[in-house]
């Protein structure tokens, strides 16, 4: 009933969607003008000589925009909880092609990171491309094969990266390890600097210039040991029409789930989805968090009730910790 | 067939008045424009002076990125013997630029905008109208083209030359 986003629970919400939505008007610069267009410049003047008008142009010039390589890599999840042990915990990264062309981008992670208090292990198949369309990592996604699928971005095209790493055993609660993820641009490499030119190698054979990035991104994401336990309380009361409490068909039962964070650590994208009671309809528009109304479809708040392919509602609580106060979530259904 | 049948008597005109013919060929072909109008595409290029100070100067450009830079210069050459009047001097802002504010130069002329290509006015009392109706001053990222209308004669021999820049989208 209750999930934090690394059980195997946890499914439906395209929770990376959403920070992906809110960070990417910030933090992605528009590429510009497509590298290979022309700029044409005439221009024109009128005169009049011995009384007669006239008008000529200019000669043309015409300059051809190179191509400019740039790129970003964002963290989606910047923390996330595990438990010492786990495998195949993964952190969520966006590539985006900041350039104005179509451009090759090599990708590798480093878990051995100094400053943190514990290194994770890169999974053996470590790197996974978010492609099967469903939001984290799952089995459909691509596995990234370094120099065979190094993925090509147009501009200003991005990419979701998962990498995985396993959690060591023994570890403190709280302890943090950091895993890092770097590209480069396959025409600038490791080393190329900024301003770089590369006579011929952009695309349709324009030059390619290093932008201010060099073409090249880091960013990392953090793993928090935790023993965070999240706890839900649920109690119902039921209402019919003949003023008792009698669970009678039309009768209506509304249910109260009071979900709290205890232990150390942080449960991040905390969320909580509960199955609507066989032979009970769920009451539209009943769904309620700490008391606010949430619509029952799925759009900007944190909950929504779906009727297929199980009856049930979800609410997203976010971040908690045992400091957070108590989640109380209310729907209600009707006794068929 | 058509052309076939036009072409015949044409000849025919040209060899019946053959010296004249001559004469018109010559007056085409000297028949340039009095005002010769010159577009150049360049950079600005940070160098150090022969004083060892640092100095601007205007190069051709090499690559060309989202970003850059271009300043246009154009020249109007009156290779005629007449005076040449009312010379106005048109330049539309290249397609994948964008106007730089105030950059728009030239002396003894008066600079006016469009920001359709068809009206010019002054920058400050261009407007542009809001989806919510509202009018609000014109940006210079606005402009689509820019005119200079040079304020006196251009003389035999004599240029004027005017001037604008634009950033690369």
């Amino acid at each position: 009933m209750v999930y934090t986003k690394n059980s195997h629970e946890f499914s439906g919400f395209s929770l990376a969607g959403l920070i992906a939505a809110s960070l990417l008007p910030q933090l992605v610069q528009a590429a510009g003008t497509a590298a290979g267009s022309a700029i044409n410049n005439t221009a024109q003047v009128s005169y009049d000589i011995g009384g007669s008008p006239v008008t000529t142009t200019s000669n043309p010039t015409t300059l051809n925009v190179a191509e400019i390589i740039n790129t970003n890599l964002t963290t989606l999840t910047a923390s996330v909880s595990v438990t010492p042990g786990a495998t195949n915990q993964v952190l969520q990264f966006r590539l985006t092609n900041t350039g104005n062309g179509p451009e090759q981008f090599s990708l590798l992670p480093n878990s051995t990171i100094v400053g943190d208090d514990f290194d994770p292990t890169l999974a053996a198949n470590r790197i996974y491309f978010d492609t099967d369309g469903t939001p984290g990592f799952s089995p459909g996604d691509t596995l990234y094969v370094p120099g065979s699928n190094d993925p090509t971005l147009a501009a200003d095209a991005s990419i979701v990266v998962l990498v995985l790493n396993d959690i060591p055993t023994g570890l403190a609660n709280g302890a943090t390890g950091r895993s890092e993820l770097s590209a480069a641009s396959l025409t600038g490499g490791l080393s190329g600097a900024v301003g770089q030119t590369y006579a011929g190698q952009g695309v349709g054979g324009v030059d390619a210039v290093l932008g201010t990035t060099a073409g090249r991104a880091n960013n990392n994401g953090a793993y928090v040991a935790g023993s965070i336990a999240l706890t839900a309380v649920k109690s119902q009361a039921v209402t019919n029409s003949f003023g008792n409490s009698q669970p009678v068909p039309g009768a209506t039962i509304t249910y109260q789930v009071v979900i709290t964070a205890s232990g150390t650590g942080t449960a991040s994208n905390a969320g909580f989805t509960d199955a609507i009671p066989a032979n009970t309809t769920y009451v539209p528009g009943s769904l309620r968090l700490n008391g606010a109304t949430l619509t029952d479809g799925a759009d900007a708040d944190a909950g929504q009730y779906l009727g297929t392919p199980t009856a049930q509602v979800s609410v997203v609580l976010g971040t908690l910790t045992s400091a957070s106060t108590a989640q109380t979530v209310n729907f209600a259904v009707t006794i068929n | 067939m058509n052309i076939q049948a036009i072409r015949k008597p044409v000849i025919m005109f040209f060899l019946l008045l053959g010296a004249l013919n001559v004469q018109a060929q010559a007056q085409t072909q000297t028949a340039k424009p009095c005002v010769e109008l010159k577009n150049e595409a360049q950079v600005e290029q940070q160098y150090t002076d022969a004083q060892g100070k640092q100095a601007t100067r205007l190069v051709a450009p090499g690559k060309v990125v989202p970003g850059n830079e271009i300043v246009y210069t154009i020249t109007a050459k009156n290779s005629c013997d007449k005076p040449a009047t009312n010379v106005v001097i048109n330049n539309p802002v290249p397609e994948h630029m964008t106007y730089v504010a105030n950059s728009a130069s030239g002396a003894g002329t008066e600079i006016t905008y469009s920001l359709d290509g068809k009206s010019f006015d002054r920058l400050e009392v261009l407007t542009v109208k809001q989806a919510d109706g509202v009018s609000r001053a014109a940006r210079a990222d606005e402009v689509k083209a820019i005119r200079w209308v040079v304020a006196t004669a251009i003389n035999a021999g004599q240029s004027s030359s005017v001037r604008f820049r634009a950033t690369v989208k």
